[in-house]
């Protein structure tokens, strides 16, 4: 297995696109399982340029796996949907597959559903905190300008979706109860309408 | 009220006549008393007719700088929506569920009756479209309704829908009593509920059948199936999944049908903190992130949240819906209750199976109040009130229809007579919400507001103050190039008037000098509590958002054509 200097990019176009987080990361990480590589990265994206939006997902690895196209099948069969390494030149690309791996290049969308130290981080942390021992770039506040000191509440489980914007991974934070932050996607939105039928 | 008032360029032979006959029929035939005289039927048959010719006129074409529809059908030189100083009001909720939705609990009984303790004159129920729903639930509400409308006779209980929008949000779909208005919302659902459309396996871009389901409301009102259907967008900004193009499509496709939107959502008991032992979620569960990757990508972070308990693109100065109302078309906005259970009520769902039996049964009794409940019953905290000329379920309907419509959360106000006249240079007699009026270039329009403040406490047992009322006014630019355009820059408050207290009710006065533009104004107020530097609505904090320390109201606006 040969390091490489630059980072290996994959995309994959899910065939739900309403896949729920921990069944993406679950799928990635199952048929990663054994070959050499982590997915360090994983991001979610909408792809608009069919008439009907589809879900994208861009994936960074640790490293090139031992066996790329048998690990590639392996996840294509867990996302039932196509994916691909960045770099092909292959026409046929899906359009979800394709404008996840754009947009994560450039660094311009994608919401993070998994990235480096998000997964040390839970409770009660500073805006400081969160740049210095995770991926996040920066942190942006919704009516409300965010000092290094001020502390934003992740939840029990430490819930994080930052997303790309200006090529910096970003997290959007709101005020919160008690005179905290906390993060503007949080963990357990209300579910309008079970039955509804979305 | 006819149309026989005095203002002497009234014209109904002028080029726009066609669409002109709707607005007649509004005003002047289908909501006088006489109406429901058989003899007027083929009359209002006519004047249906004509209005969806109009409507058809323009969208082939003959479009000109303020579009087709309501408001704009009268064109240059005529007033619609004529002040009259004598407007009744009727409040009421476009927006309740029962028992017969899978995530409510109440009978159609209980929700009137809480309805009418909080002062509402009219109430559609509006319970989810769905397969079970559909095969179900529909016959089994519908007897209830009607004993409940002989149980209250005093009370105008719609049979509606809460439509799933195929590729959108949800909305209201309301019909008067009629010998065809069950077949119609059966039919209605089955064809065009995006619930349903998803079980029969139509996906993709299924936004073309949200044009066919207005069309199709529109053909049972030309076809005299029913004498009028609307249809009202609920909680637009929620999810972000009703784009700029989508709600300009709805509109256009059938502007009698489409006519407005939720200004405010329901579900305003959410955002009670736990530290007040609420609920402590968004207020009108407003607290998602966009994440449905069907939503517009366009829509900022903040169009999310709810600001002073309206919906982004209402409470926006120079927001979404400005920039519907800035094409001179009509939009309305409402504010209601999506009552499915309630804040510190006893009550858990039944436990019947939904899709086996189009219902959850009779709610269950715990004993002791549910304070993760996020609704309010109807009229307990937001009212829409409809101005008009006859207690009718047909004419409650007309007022809604032309956009004599204000919002209203806790009480902030009881009445608003809006007149917008141009004494010297146009119409002396003006036009109120909703409606449509003219100057001469140049000349000078007058907008007279008199506002009745809250007599008495409100359902949280205080007597609320309002502390200002602003007027805001933009520019009729015309039709919008981009379908998706969300803003009206040149829309601002134009004038802020203070209340004071110790009266019932004040009036206020603004004159718009050498006006050389066509323009519109619309009113909003507040309690004062909550306001930025500019005097708009703060964002509601998720968590920290008890609805009654922040109320609103927001009024329709009325355009004027210089000419």
């Amino acid at each position: 297995m040969t390091a490489s200097l630059t980072a290996v990019w994959w995309g994959g176009a899910p065939v739900d696109d309403q896949i729920a987080d921990a069944h993406l990361l679950a799928a990635v990480d199952e048929a990663l399982s054994g070959s050499g590589a982590e997915a360090e990265l994983v991001c979610t994206h909408v792809d608009s340029s069919a008439p009907a939006p589809r879900v994208g997902v861009s994936i960074r690895l640790t490293g090139e796996p031992a066996d790329p196209a048998a690990t590639r099948s392996a996840l294509a069969r867990a996302l039932a949907g196509p994916v691909v390494a960045d770099g092909t030149l292959d026409a046929d690309v899906a359009g979800p597959a394709r404008t996840a791996l754009v947009e994560a290049g450039a660094g311009d969308a994608g919401r993070a559903v998994r990235f480096p130290g998000s997964t040390s981080v839970t409770g009660r942390v500073s805006v400081a905190d969160l740049i210095a021992t995770t991926a996040i770039e920066q942190v942006v506040g919704i009516g409300v300008a965010p000092a290094g000191t001020d502390v934003v509440d992740t939840g029990p489980n430490g819930f994080l979706r930052p997303r790309f914007s200006g090529g910096r991974l970003t997290l959007l934070v709101e005020r919160a109860a008690g005179g905290v932050l906390q993060p503007f996607e949080i963990e357990d939105p209300h579910q309008c309408c079970e039955g509804g039928g979305h | 009220m006819s149309h026989d008032h005095d203002h002497p360029h009234h014209d109904h032979d002028h080029g726009h006549g066609h669409s002109h006959g709707a607005v007649s029929g509004v005003e002047g035939t289908w909501a006088d008393p006489q109406a429901d005289d058989p003899l007027s039927v083929s009359r209002r048959a006519f004047l249906a007719t004509a209005a969806a010719v109009g409507a058809a006129a323009g969208l082939g074409g003959a479009v000109s700088g303020v579009g087709q529809g309501v408001a704009a059908a009268a064109g240059a030189g005529t007033t619609t929506n004529a002040w009259t100083g004598r407007t009744r009001y009727y409040a009421g909720d476009h927006h309740i569920h029962t028992k017969y939705s899978p995530d409510a609990q109440y009978d159609v009984s209980t929700q009137v009756i809480k309805g009418r303790q909080y002062g509402l004159d009219w109430m559609v129920i509006t319970d989810h479209g769905g397969v079970a729903h559909q095969k179900l639930s529909i016959d089994k509400i519908t007897p209830e309704i009607e004993k409940v409308r002989r149980q209250y006779a005093g009370t105008m209980v719609y049979q509606g829908l809460e439509w799933n929008i195929p590729g959108a949000e949800h909305a209201t779909v309301m019909l008067p009593p009629g010998s065809a208005t069950v077949d119609i919302l059966k039919a209605f659902e089955a064809g065009y509920d995006g619930s349903a459309l998803a079980a029969k396996g139509v996906t993709g871009n299924v936004e073309p059948y949200a044009i066919d389901a207005l069309k199709y409301l529109d053909n049972q009102v030309r076809n005299r199936r029913t004498e009028i259907a609307l249809m009202f967008a609920n909680h637009p900004s929620r999810q972000g999944i009703d784009s700029p193009h989508e709600i300009r499509n709805w509109r256009d496709a059938a502007p009698q049908v489409a006519v407005g939107m939720e200004g405010a959502p329901g579900h305003q008991a959410a955002g009670i903190p736990t530290s007040q032992g609420g609920p402590g979620s968004g207020r009108g569960y407003y607290d998602n992130a966009g994440t449905n990757p069907t939503r517009f990508l366009a829509y900022p972070p903040e169009s999310y949240r709810t600001f002073g308990g309206f919906d982004w693109m209402t409470s926006t100065v120079g927001g979404l819906w400005d920039s519907l109302l800035a094409e001179g078309k009509p939009w309305w906005v409402t504010a209601t209750s999506d009552s499915h259970r309630v804040f510190r009520d006893t009550r858990i769902q039944g436990p019947l199976d939904f899709n086996t039996h189009g219902t959850k049964g009779d709610a269950v009794d715990t004993g002791r109040p549910i304070t993760q409940y996020g609704d309010f019953w109807p009229g307990q905290y937001s009212s829409t009130l409809v101005g008009s000329d006859s207690r009718s379920y047909v004419g409650i309907m007309q007022g809604l229809q032309a956009g004599k419509v204000v919002a209203v959360h806790g009480r902030i106000i009881e009445g608003l007579d809006v007149r917008v006249r141009s004494a010297k240079d146009g119409d002396p007699q003006g036009a109120t919400l909703g409606g449509r009026t003219w100057v001469r270039r140049g000349g000078s329009v007058t907008v007279t507001i008199t506002v009745k403040v809250a007599g008495g406490a409100n359902a949280n047992g205080d007597v609320p103050k309002l502390a200002k009322v602003d007027l805001i006014s933009g520019p009729i630019t015309g039709e919008a190039s981009d379908r998706d355009r969300f803003t009206a820059p040149e829309t601002a408050v134009a004038k802020t008037f203070e209340v004071g207290r110790g009266r019932a009710q004040w009036t206020f006065e603004h004159t718009f000098t050498n006006v050389d533009r066509s323009f519109y104004v619309r009113l909003r107020g507040s309690d004062g509590n909550q306001l930025d530097a500019n005097g708009n609505p703060l964002m509601d904090v998720v968590g920290e958002a008890n609805p009654w320390e922040d109320l609103w109201f927001y009024a329709n606006p009325v355009f004027v054509d210089a000419i």
